[in-house]
């Protein structure tokens, strides 16, 4: 027996004494030799392969490769809603006018529209639209297509419809002239901007449905026009001849969209120079990108926010004194000051900071004792319950936004269980039924056209899809849409009534308005050219870009 | 048991088999979802065209009658649409089955090449120095998990050494402008029979670092396999009566002790197969590879079910084919097989 | 068999002076197994007591500690930090007890359930044993990891799923190994004699049947806790097993993948290490008791 005693704790020595060495050795060793090679040499190599690569295409075709995230559901420029069709599109179609970026003047410069005007109350608006310019088909773009494609969307069941929902009467005036009559008043230029819905498409193919886009056909007047898609892979759009625009060497003849879910995939492309551009990489890796040779990371202002939906539909959330403890509970400002690359800026509710009509005070704090109060209130001052918090996959800030939570609703006696879900699995689980889904789930908004009414509307009113808070209050609707009824006549006056809605839903708590988001885009730096107008959330025209 | 006897029974408990496997991928991706009309229409959908749907896919009809219908579209190569890219799921398969089947093949063939001379030579050396190093190192390669090792070989190969391409099967010029053209589907063949050999090259060149990975587990547990085989036949008194006939030990060793050990040897790579094709799931994750794995894990996360199952019954399919092809084949080799399958 | 004749058979092979020649004195010779051995239970010792042992307990559950992220290795961060600024030693410590536990609970339970269907296959016999084995056939015939995956899809991703899902593919094999023992059991005369004597069936397979299996179904489980603890990895690595923050080996490769590029190795590193080295050791056990028990095989 002492003899197998002494056995045992001579291995039990010798593998603590492993241990320790391993853990006190191997890192002061390996440390500098790691790093560098990493970040640099691929970079230098990568910017070889560039050149080689650029050198070799002067005989064949420009490429410009885009790798984006998640293949698009729906490319239907009338019916599209998301980030992710919004590059494909972007690339195809025009809109009447042109957002421009914050701080421009003018605030919206013409596209397909060459000059407009309307009324002193906004209830009529005439507009100019460019001549010579054709669809992909074919068919010449004037005042007949405009009013076929605003009907179209206007009349139809599609999302996006309501952005129409003030026009009653359409004139074609001339070939190039159209007439618009409001039912009250509305910005039509301000409309006509949008990024959703306002896309010109040819008046050929406005019976078809979304099935019959998603082949990968195109029908706009843009630049670039689909010519083959690989469902789930790629979609390869090659230059329209006739654009109106017109072509020089410098342009990229064919543009492809490679969907790549893996964000460390996507920065190895960007990385090595497989891709010209991409987006939502790990926010973490954006100060080594940006030493990296060849890459450019270029952080623009955007009107997107981040909310965390709160499910009113969900025990115990259907009581707002939790829901108001939940939001105090959130660590606002350890999240902004170290999540999101340190990129994020406080939030006031729903309208961001860089749109008109934000309010400019009452940006939210973490408040852990009004937390415990707000619950003792509500009967639940040792919580005592959990949360499923839903995190989008693909992208690891939505996990984090819950990770940094945990330990303060353990203060409270609250079980935060984090889910990471893919996106349209969670909106299908939640229209199922409402009550068996998520407690909170994260949400990344940006808004259509712009206005404050968007960021308030789609998420936050009763039965609109991305309502995935189950919030319904008409008091809230009702101040909404009478807020927009005067945006175009009386600003100050939509101003003081957005700000009103805004406030119910902070009181609410229908969410956690986490912060404002910046768009960050990674493109390789040797191209020229480079245009961002924030309005147009996932967009750049590749169009504007020369090599 | 006669041999024709065998097949028969064999070929159907196959049959039976592959029957049982449809039933349960069918139970998972019909009966499990709530309402899988409603996954693939969307919820913004309004009840006629959901209804309208529900009648197209013949999912208004009695479950065993849907499942005749589910077997019956199988059996014609329909697999059914996936929910998430709303096409034929069949045409999805025919550019990603080849795509694993590659890689699978490759390091099934780098298992038999290399793991069975390293099991011979090991079990010629029973519990010498050559021995003790291929035990340790082939039960580290069951044990490296191959995500990690994928990870580790980028790091080297890539990012710091760059010899050797990131992932994917061709570059992306080569995609868009010199593509190989699809004849069998296997890059390593069409390359070649179209000629296109700077094609070809590229996609050797993508081909080494997820086939080295996908082989480390096979290539051991190959090795592992035949020592064992090896040292039982060795042990018998033939061998013994080789050796005292004064054959040569290379002799004994490659002729008359590995033919004998080759018929256990070879149910192992009914094994090896199935190690392969599933961890070609988790390697073409890492290395971005467009196949199966890739397909089936995208599927996966945006709850695709019909995918995830149809991928599920395919690889169980070619599977079992594959078994049934070797029990076949060591039936044929050795009678005894077939006496002691009862 | 109560869990307690176990525990005593599993100390009495461990605690008394082996006999020459027999399996335990077999294994012993092996050094190697039976320093993975003690690795292995170092390894449950590091996760019983990952709370003393590190400094950082709340950061090794899950709490984040922002102001330190992403710290290359150092004295105080031996692994380094990750990107919400935890302590990756801290996390590596409390990721093996998922890590043990799964692939504790996938064999023990792929055991049980399969031990007892192979035992009552072979017991029985007849149209009993046919069904049970094609049933068995059915499940041999998917690939493991992919019917794991299958089923982890359609429940909800956490631990328990997980172990779940990877369990139903493993049983098969047992039943299979205590299938052919039973058979041959059953017609032994003591079990004959049980039988004429009115004893009822469950009685029989528990007290005769399932003692006499369970040396090689001991050796199949020590065999497969390796490729238990690799396919649950596997599963994490997916995003179909626990889920954040438990600190789990598979998830935090997959986080640390991400990180890879620019230049922050040490979070993917080394809770990759922990698995290859824990199925290692678990597999180099079970290659020594495999060895030690088998007489054809072991060496001289």
């Amino acid at each position: 027996m002492f003899l197998r005693k002494n056995y045992l704790f001579l291995v039990l020595a010798l593998l603590l004494g492993l241990f320790l060495v391993a853990c006190g050795g191997t890192p002061a060793a390996e440390e500098p030799a790691a790093d560098e090679p990493v970040a640099e040499e691929p970079a230098v190599a990568a910017e070889e392969a560039a050149a080689e690569e650029a050198a070799e295409e002067d005989a064949g075709p420009k490429i410009f490769t885009w790798a984006e995230a998640i293949d698009p559901f729906d490319i239907d420029p009338r019916t599209s809603y998301d980030g992710q069709g919004l590059p494909v599109l972007g690339q195809a179609y025009e809109t009447l006018t042109h957002y421009n970026p914050p701080g421009s003047d003018p605030e919206i410069s013409p596209e397909l529209a060459l000059s407009w005007e309307s009324n002193e109350d906004g209830t009529e608006w005439t507009f100019v639209l460019r001549e010579g310019v054709t669809f992909h088909d074919g068919e010449p773009f004037n005042a007949a297509a405009v009013k076929a494609l605003v009907e179209n969307v206007r009349d139809s069941d599609f999302a996006t419809s309501w952005i129409f929902g003030p026009i009653a009467e359409i004139e074609v005036v001339d070939d190039y002239t159209i007439k618009f009559t409001n039912e009250y008043p509305a910005k039509l230029d301000l409309i006509f901007s949008s990024a959703f819905g306002a896309w010109m498409v040819s008046p050929n193919v406005l019976e078809n449905d979304q099935a019959w886009f998603a082949e990968g056909v195109t029908a706009g007047t843009g630049p670039y026009m689909i010519t083959s898609r690989e469902a789930g892979a790629r979609i390869v759009m090659e230059r329209y001849e006739e654009y109106w625009g017109g072509w020089n060497e410098n342009k990229f003849d064919v543009v492809v969209f490679e969907y790549v879910a893996d964000p460390t995939v996507r920065e190895q492309m960007i990385r090595s120079g497989d891709a010209d551009l991409t987006r939502e990489l790990d926010f973490e890796n954006l100060v080594s990108l940006d030493e990296a040779d060849g890459v450019s990371v270029k952080v623009e202002p955007s009107y997107a926010n981040q909310f965390i939906m709160l499910n009113t539909a969900k025990a115990p959330l259907d009581n707002v004194l939790v829901r108001q403890a939940l939001a105090a509970s959130y660590p606002y400002e350890e999240v902004i000051a170290n999540l999101v690359g340190g990129l994020a800026t406080p939030a006031v509710g729903a309208i961001p900071q860089s749109m008109w009509g934000a309010a400019s005070e009452g940006f939210p704090a973490q408040d852990m004792d009004k937390a415990r109060e707000l619950l003792a209130e509500a009967g639940m001052a040792d919580g005592g319950f959990e949360i499923e918090y839903w995190a989008y996959e693909g992208d690891p800030t939505n996990e984090q936004l819950g990770e940094v939570w945990v330990p303060y609703l353990r203060e409270l006696g609250i079980t935060l269980n984090i889910t990471v879900i893919d996106f349209n699995a969670a909106m299908d689980a939640f229209w199922n039924d409402p009550a068996n889904a998520h407690h909170a789930v994260s949400l990344n908004w940006f808004p259509t056209y712009v206005t404050p009414f968007d960021p308030m509307f789609s998420p936050f009113a009763t039965d609109e899809y991305f309502n995935i808070a189950a919030y319904s209050n008409l008091d809230f609707e009702d101040t909404l849409f009478a807020a927009d009824g005067v945006t175009a006549t009386d600003q100050e006056e939509a101003i003081a009534l957005f700000q009103q809605a805004n406030q119910m839903l902070i009181d609410d708590a229908a969410a956690i308005f986490a912060y404002d988001m910046p768009m960050v885009w990674e493109i390789r730096d040797d191209l020229s050219g480079y245009y961002y107008s924030p309005a147009y959330g996932t967009v750049i025209q590749v169009y504007d870009l020369e090599r | 048991m006669s041999i024709l006897n065998y097949l028969i029974r064999r070929i159907g408990l196959a049959l039976l088999v592959i029957l049982g496997v449809m039933i349960i991928t069918f139970f998972v991706s019909r009966v499990l979802p709530a309402d899988p009309v409603r996954l693939f229409v969307g919820v913004r959908a309004s009840e006629e065209t959901v209804e309208a749907k529900r009648a197209e896919f013949g999912l208004d009809q009695p479950v065993p009658v849907q499942f005749l219908n589910y077997a019956g579209g199988i059996l014609q190569g329909d697999f059914g649409i996936s929910f998430r890219t709303k096409r034929p799921i069949v045409d999805d398969l025919k550019i990603f089955v080849p795509a694993t089947l590659e890689l699978v093949i490759l390091s099934m063939v780098l298992a038999i090449v290399i793991g069975i001379p390293v099991g011979v030579i090991a079990a010629a050396n029973r519990g010498g120095w050559i021995d003790q190093i291929s035990r340790i190192v082939t039960i580290a390669g069951v044990s490296i998990p191959s995500f990690w090792l994928a990870l580790l070989l980028q790091l080297l190969f890539f990012s710091t050494l760059d010899w050797l391409p990131l992932g994917g099967r061709l570059s992306r010029e080569f995609i868009i402008s010199n593509p190989i053209e699809t004849v069998t589907g296997f890059y390593v063949i069409d390359g070649l029979v179209t000629g296109n050999f700077e094609a070809w090259r590229n996609a050797l060149w993508h081909l080494v670092l997820p086939t080295f990975v996908l082989a480390t587990y096979p290539i051991s547990l190959t090795a592992r396999m035949t020592r064992s085989s090896m040292l039982e036949v060795m042990s018998e008194t033939y061998i013994s009566a080789a050796q005292a006939a004064g054959l040569s030990r290379r002799e004994i060793l490659f002729k008359l002790a590995l033919k004998n050990a080759i018929v256990p040897t070879l149910t192992v790579l009914g094994l090896v197969f199935a190690f392969s094709i599933t961890g070609a799931i988790l390697v073409e994750i890492v290395f971005s590879w467009p196949g199966l794995g890739t397909y089936v894990t995208e599927s996966i996360l945006s709850a695709d079910f019909p995918v995830v199952m149809a991928v599920t019954l395919i690889v169980t399919v070619i599977y079992v084919a594959i078994n049934l092809f070797i029990d076949i084949l060591q039936a044929t080799l050795d009678p005894r097989v077939r006496l002691g399958s009862q | 068999m109560k869990p307690a004749t176990i525990f005593n058979r599993w100390l009495g092979f461990a605690f008394t002076r082996p006999e020459p020649g027999s399996a335990n004195w077999y294994f012993r010779r092996d050094k190697l197994a039976v320093v993975c051995l003690f690795a292995i239970l170092f390894m449950i010792f590091v996760a019983l007591a990952a709370p003393i042992l590190t400094p950082y307990p709340e950061q090794g559950l899950g709490d984040p500690n922002l102001g330190e992220k992403f710290l290359p290795p150092s004295v105080a961060h031996p692994f380094g930090t990750d990107d919400l600024g935890r302590d990756v030693l801290a996390r590596v410590m409390f990721g093996a007890r998922s890590s043990l536990i799964a692939s504790f609970a996938i064999v023990s339970v792929a055991m049980v359930f399969g031990s007892v269907l192979g035992a009552i296959a072979g017991y029985f016999g007849g149209w009993i044993d046919e069904l049970i084995m094609r049933i068995t056939d059915i499940f041999l015939a998917f690939p493991p990891l992919l019917l794991a995956i299958t089923i982890a899809t359609v429940l909800e991703p956490s631990l328990r799923n997980s172990i779940l899902a990877v369990a139903v593919t493993w049983w098969p094999w047992y039943t299979r190994i205590v299938r052919a023992q039973a058979v041959t059991i059953r017609e032994r005369n003591y079990v004959k004699a049980a039988r004429s004597i009115g004893v009822n069936d469950a009685t029989i397979i528990r007290r005769h049947i399932l003692p006499n299996v369970l040396g090689p179904v001991l050796v199949q489980a020590t065999l497969d806790l390796g490729s238990a603890l690799l396919t649950i990895a596997g599963l994490s690595f997916l995003g179909l097993g626990i889920q954040p923050p438990t600190a789990d080996w598979g998830v935090m490769v997959s986080d640390g993948r991400e990180y890879v590029q620019s230049g922050r190795w040490w979070i993917g590193l080394f809770p990759g290490l922990a698995i290859f080295i824990t199925t290692l050791s678990f597999n180099l056990l079970g290659d020594g008791v495999q060895t030690a028990t088998d007489p054809r095989i072991r060496s001289v």
